[in-house]
């Protein structure tokens, strides 16, 4: 017997990430089984069966070379490459729209670096403690605004609490992974879950986080239904993950009629359905936003310029609106096509893992950054209330920091395709004190 | 009889996808079924095998299943819809190679070369 585990060992040696190697052990020591069992019942006795069937796996060492050709964390450089041609192109709007500079290359800065942390961190944690980073976000999120001590913000809390809601969306890839194939109990259980971040974004009065959020969980819930992940009837389980839908639709309804949204909100929300009427309030921008939309070229500087429009924020809230109308509906095109190849690569990307973990934390990812780009610019052309949302990598504060987040998870996600297998992780969640003593 | 190396690697893969497309297997077997088949002409190194499978794994050429039979758990692997293209290409190409061979020497059968 020791001869194997000394084949096995010497194999192993030569493969520089470890994480593969659990799943690598059983396969090699299962054939080396097989092959003495066959020699044995061939007439070998037990001492030279084993010799010989380590003699016909080939030499370790070679084997183990090729192992860990295979088995190597990948970097997707072209995703790397796509955040730094748009962290380029967010400098240099900001420059242009006078936004913080100093500022935006600080978040940003900071923000590469929690990337390149990110890529190193295995993203598997989120499998191993769903429940932890789930009410942990929370927890962060409440923590936040006691320390903060403050009130209200034009009517919400949203301003600073949005970022941290949006951690839900990766962390609840973790939660559906955990509840994978408990049948109906697992789907319903997943739904409640939603409950924490329904009543953060309720509490902070986060309306534009709850609109990009929800509909990227119920996605992700999707997905896990339809790929047969529950382990619940197709149709059946699709019925379910809509329901929130109805039941959200009719509880906005009701708010609104209700004193639910105050009256700041309900200002700005009517304004938008009809800006002439608030032109002067809170309708001002959507209105001058829409009438300026209809003097833009398509290659430079557009029409019926409107100094009110200048003046607010352009740097963080509308980026995008500041670019087409200096540069061309041409310009901007090019660059929210760019965004949005990325946003395709790093759909392709979450489908394409084989685990189902790697598939839904990626999706928790891309959807954050889809819901964020379309709101964003439905918003600058006056499609959208107006409210802080970010345009990835492009528009400046705080909140720049969290796509670089999202984006070291998915070279996370992307670096262990193949190396880390829903097998593997199942071993070194549930042996990880036995594996780190050898 | 052994052969020459390097006439088996390049095609070795598509030995494997030939088997796997009749049915499931795992690593042992598709060494055993080999050897078999091919009247102990090939006898595949399982330090060459695993390697192998594993890199058309990544391919998406197959996909890996864990089975277990006789109390014992098995990785089996199975082939994709790409493995089946793959293997079609591959079988023409052999052949279009093996015909070649024989219009230039006559007549010998593969393996000999």
């Amino acid at each position: 017997m020791g001869e194997f585990e000394q084949y096995i060992k010497v194999v192993e040696e030569q493969i520089r990430c470890k994480r593969a190697v659990p799943c690598i052990e059983e396969e090699m020591k299962s054939h080396l089984e097989d092959q003495r069992e066959a020699l044995m019942r061939d007439g070998m006795e037990e001492k030279m069966a084993c010799k010989e069937a380590v003699r016909q796996m080939g030499d370790p060492v070679e084997v183990g070379i090729m192992l860990d050709r295979i088995h190597r964390p990948k970097m997707e450089k072209s995703l790397l490459a796509i955040v730094m041609i748009l962290s380029i192109a967010g400098v240099l709007l900001q420059f242009l729209s006078k936004g913080p500079l100093k500022s935006y290359i600080l978040f940003m800065g900071i923000g590469m670096m929690i990337m390149i942390g990110m890529y190193f961190i295995d993203y598997s944690i989120l499998a191993s403690h769903p429940f932890l980073f789930w009410f942990g976000i929370g927890a962060g999120g409440v923590l936040f605004l006691l320390l903060r001590g403050g009130g209200m913000v034009n009517g919400s809390f949203g301003y600073q609490t949005q970022q941290i809601l949006l951690l839900f969306a990766p962390a609840y890839g973790g939660i559906l992974y955990y509840f994978r194939g408990k049948k109906y109990k697992g789907l319903f259980l997943s739904l409640l879950f939603l409950l924490v971040p329904f009543f953060m974004a309720i509490y902070t009065v986060n309306l534009s986080g709850f609109f990009i959020l929800f509909p990227v969980f119920l996605c992700m819930l999707g997905v896990s239904v339809w790929k047969g992940w529950f382990g619940v009837k197709k149709i059946l389980g699709m019925g379910i993950v809509c329901s929130p839908l109805v039941v959200g639709v009719f509880a906005t309804v009701f708010a609104y009629a209700s004193r639910g949204a105050n009256s700041f909100q309900k200002e700005r929300i009517e304004a938008f359905w009809n800006p002439e009427k608030y032109a002067q309030g809170a309708g001002y921008l959507t209105y001058h936003l829409r009438n300026m939309s209809s003097g833009f070229k398509w290659f430079g500087e557009g029409i019926g310029y409107n100094e009110l429009v200048e003046l607010s924020s352009m740097h963080s809230n509308y980026i995008v609106f500041f670019l087409v109308y200096h540069f061309g509906m041409a310009a901007g095109v090019l660059l929210v096509s760019f965004l949005l190849y990325l946003i395709g690569k790093m759909l392709n990307l979450s489908m394409r893992q084989k685990n189902r973990l790697g598939t839904l934390v990626g999706l928790g990812c891309t959807g954050v950054f889809f819901m964020e780009t379309i709101s964003y610019i439905l918003m600058n052309f006056g499609g959208f209330p107006m409210s802080r949302i970010y345009m990835p990598f492009l528009s400046s504060g705080r909140g720049q920091v969290i796509h670089y987040l999202f984006m070291g998870i998915m070279l996370s996600v992307y670096g262990n395709t193949n190396v880390l297998t829903e097998k593997t992780m199942g071993f070194l969640h549930a042996t990880s004190s036995n594996h780190s003593g050898k | 009889m052994p052969v020459e190396k390097s006439l088996i690697s390049g095609s070795t893969s598509m030995l494997l996808l030939k088997l796997l497309s009749e049915k499931d297997m795992y690593g042992y077997e598709m060494i055993e079924t080999l050897e078999k088949r091919s009247n102990q002409v090939f006898h595949l190194k399982a330090g060459t095998l695993y390697p192998l499978l594993h890199s058309m794994e990544i391919k998406g050429l197959l996909n890996a299943y864990e089975k277990e039979v006789n109390g014992k758990i098995r990785k089996y692997y199975t082939m994709t819809k790409e493995g089946k293209k793959y293997l079609k290409g591959k079988q023409k190409e052999w052949e279009e190679y093996v015909g070649a061979v024989r219009k230039v020497i006559g007549g010998v059968s593969i393996g000999r070369v």
